[in-house]
């Protein structure tokens, strides 16, 4: 079972990602409303896969994902934004994100995504 | 306030709006899973205490989402239910969620309104070129 850490600044999102990764089988192992607050998890757990918004107070996704590559390079981590903007896409695979999810999330798109990520 | 427009800019102003209303009504239909329609946007210039008579009535109660956008364009987008259109809102996206309080409530709202000013703007971004973001309290 796939252990996923979940960073979105709205309790809702996260509340709907985390129905749709329960439901398929994953564990959720923790969840972050901000970028600094995923770093600090991540280093703690290890999880084998993110889900990252982008808008966040503190610390936004994008500097998130930098963080997280320079502590583990093999992160795998997939951007789910409603900011679909090429050059927003553009840098955040730049920084390292395997994939980019545009919000509002499609079930079959994230699962997808994620087993794409983990296979 | 003076602001000469030709009739190929007006026009213009209109797609865009209209472009940008049609990706955020597909954004909206993904959401809740269902059909959306919309109508033909309109257009106006007008007085910025004349809009409220414009979207509604001033005695409404109403559930609102203010989203700053800032980029190559400054300026607002503001989303807008009914009380009573809000509640269903909720009752749709949160079927088979227990133990919902008012946080949820304000953070789905929020999220709805982020969703649709960002499908609006990443298809108006997309066919003017401008780099546009959205900032929401």
């Amino acid at each position: 079972m796939a252990r996923v850490l979940i960073v979105d600044d709205a309790a809702f999102m996260r509340m709907m990602l985390k129905d749709i990764l329960t439901k398929n089988g994953y564990e959720v192992i923790g969840e972050a409303p901000n970028g600094a607050k995923a770093v600090e998890i991540y280093k703690a757990e290890r999880p084998d896969v993110v889900t990252m918004d982008i808008t966040m107070p503190e610390m936004d996704g994008i500097q998130a994902v930098k963080e997280i590559k320079a502590f583990d390079p093999n992160a795998k981590i997939i951007m789910c934004s409603a900011m679909g903007q090429q050059a927003m896409v553009m840098e955040a695979i730049k920084s390292g994100a395997r994939d980019f999810i545009v919000k509002p999330l499609q079930p079959e798109r994230v699962l997808e995504a994620l087993k794409k990520v983990l296979g | 306030m003076e602001l000469n427009l030709n009739e190929l800019q007006i026009d213009a102003l209109k797609e865009i709006g209209n472009i940008g209303a049609g990706n955020a009504a597909t954004a909206l239909s993904q959401l809740i899973n269902k059909k959306v329609d919309m109508s033909v946007p309109q257009l106006d210039i007008l007085e910025f205490s004349d809009m409220i008579k414009r979207v509604g009535n001033e005695d409404d109660e109403v559930v609102a989402v203010l989203l700053k956008v800032f980029g190559d364009i400054q300026g607002n987008i503001l989303f807008l239910v009914k009380n009573e259109e809000a509640q269903k809102f909720f009752d749709t996206l949160m079927f088979g969620f227990s133990n919902i309080n008012e946080e949820m409530f304000y953070s789905m709202f929020q999220e709805i309104g982020n969703i649709l000013g960002n499908s609006y703007l990443n298809a108006v971004s997309q066919i003017t070129n401008l780099s546009l973001l959205l900032f929401h309290q």
